[in-house]
């Protein structure tokens, strides 16, 4: 399948070498990647029945049966209490729609820049942006407590006449995650409907009539392949500024208020770049656990990607780092006296281990971990730098929603939250959701887009130059 | 007599494999020297390949009309929710304008994008004819693994010399193939 210009029998050492580094120079034929792939996703072995059940079983304790007692009993058995009105369940609103910013920014934002290496794990991250968006959907519904209600969020008119309020940053959420979720959904599942018909081609029973219906008879026509591709690059640009448009609006539901320690013109790409940087992060831990766990990957997940990705982290870090500077500097100097004892409470106060943790998790680790090339390509080192960065963002999150309200103009209005047992156990549950979701759907449908991959394939080729050989990408798409 | 003779001129659909872009791209050239037309050519691939890679008619998806056609409703819904709704059901609160502009562009962005996204998938499906309605159609399983399928409708009389031509640009399997290009 693959064509290669023949090199001098003197550089076959170097060229092992580089087909051992790089995923898109080691050809292997189509039809060996499609059972590799099948094969992975058809281990159900019976350790993973068994972590599945037990996730499944922990998400329905945790989440739905902690979610139906407060519902049940009143939102009296969260810990917010005057003046902290937003606890956990709003920090961890947030931090899940941080999450969801990794697979626009693996998937749209290197494919628009047709960066190779994405090519073996647009869909691992893609499938983060929709499972941590539902994760983070629930959160308004929860945070409702009297959830029946939600249906007064959808504009429709009613016996009373009466609207949600359009110049609500709450409204604002509504659409920006709806238009999110939907777009990240179909941005997910368009690329998969070639993989769909691979599978639907290769396997029996129940999941060949699932697959059937899945891949809605795609053949790789001409046509359909025209279609496909355009509307992949329709929804690559498409999605990027929506993806920036939901984090704003997410930073609005807090800048619009003139709440000190919230109301700063730069929270909007403040909070994006936070986003970018826990998304990227838990790229990172995902593909360690999709490569550890799942048959075959190593062949597809290689180091060079781990590289790559703790590069992007690196540099989102330091980005990260400049805006978290800005804000806080600027609030300093300014020297308003309840910023002064605001940013005392974050330094000094009893919130304090938490925004240490915060710096010390998103800036001190990795910048120590990640300038070196041998870390970065250590799949458990990527791995702990994406749990270490997820921690110090959850810390962000927590000191900016609860930390902020604790203290305000008036000291009669100050206060302390601590999360009660319900709240805890809830943002729990929604880890254990996204593991269960996330490790179900690596059963179900193929994780490798191995199109792209066997696309990246033909793309490369080595070439000698002087008395080496070299990869070298022609641009077929 | 005259059946045999009209068997021999009714055009049938027959697929040529290849495994790679380049005899793929020979064999359309073959087809279309043998006076068989574009029209009656289809090509099945695992990858997208670009017309220009296989030698066929470079033409324009009309996927990005359908985005726009989508993202002008969303927007005709954006403004038709976030104007319309306080003109036939005013609130007044607090002497707040009823129209403002700031909040209206999130409202008008979001419902654009979401309008232009999903008519873009619609428009996949649209243009594509994708699922299938009715009728079987051409195809061979062997494309998930990576061949070419180069179907093309000719009739029997075409049928030896197709074949000759085919097998000497390098065509793995020629067959014929029950159902429709469409």
């Amino acid at each position: 399948m693959h064509s290669e210009t023949p090199l001098p029998a003197e550089l076959h050492g170097q060229v092992e070498e580089l087909r051992k580094e790089h995923l898109l120079i080691d050809v292997r034929p189509r039809e060996e990647m499609n059972r590799m792939v099948l094969e992975a996703m058809e281990d159900t072995s019976r350790e993973w029945k068994w972590a599945m059940a037990f996730l499944g079983l922990v998400t329905v304790v945790t989440l739905f049966g902690a979610w139906a007692y407060l519902m049940s009993t009143g939102m009296g058995l969260a810990g917010i209490r005057r003046p902290i009105f937003w606890g956990l369940f709003i920090v961890s609103f947030v931090f899940w729609i941080g999450i969801s910013h990794a697979g626009t920014f693996v998937s749209a934002i290197l494919r628009v820049f047709k960066a190779e290496f994405r090519r073996p794990f647009t869909r691992a991250a893609e499938l983060m942006t929709t499972f941590a968006l539902m994760g983070a959907g629930l959160y308004p519904l929860i945070h409702l407590g009297r959830t029946w209600r939600f249906y007064w969020m959808v504009p429709y008119p009613n016996q009373r006449w009466l609207w949600p309020n359009f110049r609500s940053p709450l409204v604002w959420d509504f659409f920006a995650i709806n238009t999110y979720l939907i777009g990240s959904t179909l941005y997910l599942y368009l690329p998969l409907i070639p993989d769909l018909a691979m599978a639907r081609d290769k396997s029996t029973g129940w999941r060949k009539k699932l697959y059937t219906i899945l891949s809605l008879g795609w053949r790789g026509t001409e046509e359909e392949w025209r279609h496909l591709t355009k509307a992949i690059q329709i929804f690559a640009w498409a999605i990027i500024p929506v993806m920036f448009s939901v984090h704003t609006i997410v930073s609005w539901d807090f800048a619009v208020a003139m709440k000190l320690g919230w109301h700063s013109t730069i929270f909007g790409p403040y909070f994006i770049t936070g986003a970018i940087l826990s998304g990227i992060a838990a790229v990172g831990s995902v593909l360690y656990l999709v490569r550890t766990t799942m048959k075959n990957m190593t062949y597809f997940i290689r180091p060079e990607h781990f590289d790559t990705l703790g590069k992007l982290l690196l540099i989102i870090s330091m980005g990260w780092t400049y805006f978290f500077f800005n804000e806080f500097i600027l609030e300093w100097y300014g020297g308003e006296h309840t910023v002064k004892e605001i940013i005392r409470f974050y330094t000094q106060g009893d919130i304090a281990p938490v925004w240490w943790l915060m710096v010390i998790c998103n800036i001190f680790i990795p910048w120590a971990v990640l300038w070196n090339r041998n870390w970065r390509r250590k799949p458990w080192v990527m791995f702990l730098m994406g749990l270490i960065v997820n921690v110090g963002m959850y810390a962000e999150r927590y000191v900016i929603v609860t930390g902020a309200l604790s203290r305000n103009r008036i000291p009669f209005d100050w206060g302390w939250y601590q999360p009660s047992l319900v709240e805890i156990s809830i943002a729990f549950g929604t880890f254990t959701l996204f593991l269960f979701m996330y490790g179900m759907a690596s059963r179900l449908i193929p994780l490798i887009p191995v199109w792209e991959v066997e696309e990246g394939h033909h793309a490369h080729s080595l070439r000698k130059v002087g008395k080496t050989v070299v990869p070298s990408v022609a641009d077929l798409e | 007599m005259y059946g045999g003779y009209q068997g021999r001129y009714e055009p049938k659909i027959y697929v040529a494999l290849f495994d790679d872009p380049e005899p793929a791209a020979r064999a359309v050239e073959v087809l279309r020297e043998i006076g068989i037309e574009d029209r009656l050519i289809q090509i099945q691939s695992g990858v997208p390949w670009k017309p220009e890679v296989l030698g066929r008619p470079i033409k324009a998806s009309a996927v990005p009309k359908y985005g726009m056609v989508g993202a002008g409703v969303g927007f005709l819904t954006s403004i038709a929710l976030y104007f319309g709704t306080p003109a036939l059901y005013p609130l007044r609160v607090g002497g707040f304008p009823l129209f403002t502009m700031p909040p209206a562009f999130v409202l008008i962005f979001e419902l654009t994008m979401l309008g232009l996204i999903v008519a873009s998938f619609l428009g996949v499906l649209f243009e594509s004819l994708l699922p299938p309605v009715v009728g079987k159609r051409v195809y061979h399983p062997e494309v998930s693994d990576g061949a070419i399928a180069v179907f093309f409708q000719a009739p029997a009389i075409l049928l030896d010399r197709v074949k000759e031509a085919l097998q000497q640009v390098g065509a793995s399997e020629i067959e014929p193939v029950e159902g429709s290009f469409v």
